[in-house]
């Protein structure tokens, strides 16, 4: 059966809701908002990362402050730009997605240091969607994160 | 005339799935998901790379299939896409453009090069796919020429 004009309206303004949290994620990134990031999580939202040799997890938004407060604490302070951003809508305020980032280190000279891919699951809160969970998984990456 | 909101939500609908397919096509390239890949051509889809002074082009789901799976086991890209616009033709049809960074998984995702996509997309039932592909690389290093030179060439 076609869609409605109100569907399809309605799941344009979803798709839009959804594509902008990874552009503000890194717009926070580059402008060091830490609780700017932890506001696009769901309360319950956690980040997961994942890479070659150990796997941490940051559940809710205590855990997730102390994270991305220590952001900058190690040899890499990221400067992240996002690219090629799929996103499936699940319905009932429900969607996942994935997206492809590059990381250049404002601590050395904006060197380009790896890439990886997020792989999110996304709620809708109200009115506004949130990252229910981010997974980061490490393609390569030339520096420790920290 | 002025278009009405219906025409217009339409569109933006179009324009929408239509910035999709690169997308997914770069996912698709990133995860080895060459079958994903064909999917997103329509049956009689054509993709041409121009690049080292030569021309290769490759037409429908069979052949596509046959050269996507030896040129990503070759090369391994892990591609970025930028810069997508898009002209809606009306009927259905659309064409585009979009420029594309390409780096070596086998290589510690060092630059491979780059280059720009001239498309054409078409609507099949409610889905947006690309009629054709035309991918002119501006540079290539050796190793992605020569992965390149492999496909499968077709006049």
């Amino acid at each position: 059966m076609a869609k409605s004009i109100e569907q399809v309206a309605g799941e344009l303004a979803d798709r839009e809701g959804i594509r902008e949290l990874p552009l503000k994620y890194c717009d926070c990134v580059w402008r060091n908002d830490m609780t700017g990031i932890v506001d696009l999580f769901a309360p319950d939202g956690e980040f997961i990362t994942k890479g070659f040799k150990r796997e941490h997890r940051a559940s809710g938004r205590d855990a997730l402050l102390k994270l991305y407060g220590g952001l900058t604490q190690g040899e890499l302070t990221p400067r992240p730009y996002i690219h090629n951003h799929v996103i499936d809508l699940q319905g009932n305020g429900r969607a996942t997605g994935r997206c492809y980032v590059e990381l250049r280190n404002l601590k050395n000279n904006m060197e380009w240091v790896g890439s990886g891919y997020y792989e999110d699951e996304y709620a809708k809160a109200g009115d506004e969607w949130k990252f229910k969970s981010r997974t980061f998984r490490t393609v390569y990456m030339s520096v420790n994160p920290g | 005339m002025a278009k009405s909101l219906e025409q217009t939500v339409m569109e933006l609908a179009d324009r929408d799935q239509i910035r999709e397919l690169p997308q997914r096509y770069c996912d698709c390239v990133w995860r080895g998901d060459v079958d994903g890949l064909v999917n997103l051509f329509a049956d009689e889809g054509v993709f041409t790379i121009i690049g080292n002074q030569r021309e290769t082009t490759n037409k429908g789901k069979a052949e596509l299939l046959k050269t996507y799976k030896s040129a990503l086991a070759a090369v391994t890209p892990r591609p970025y896409i930028h810069n997508h616009v898009i002209e809606l033709k009306g009927g259905g049809r659309a064409t585009g453009r979009c420029y594309v960074e390409l780096r070596d998984a086998s290589n510690n995702l060092s630059w491979l090069g780059t280059g720009h996509y001239q498309d054409e997309y078409v609507k099949v039932g409610d889905d947006w796919k690309f009629q054709s592909r035309r991918a002119q690389m501006v540079h290539m290093e050796p190793k992605l020429a020569s992965g390149t030179s492999g496909m499968q060439e077709k006049k």
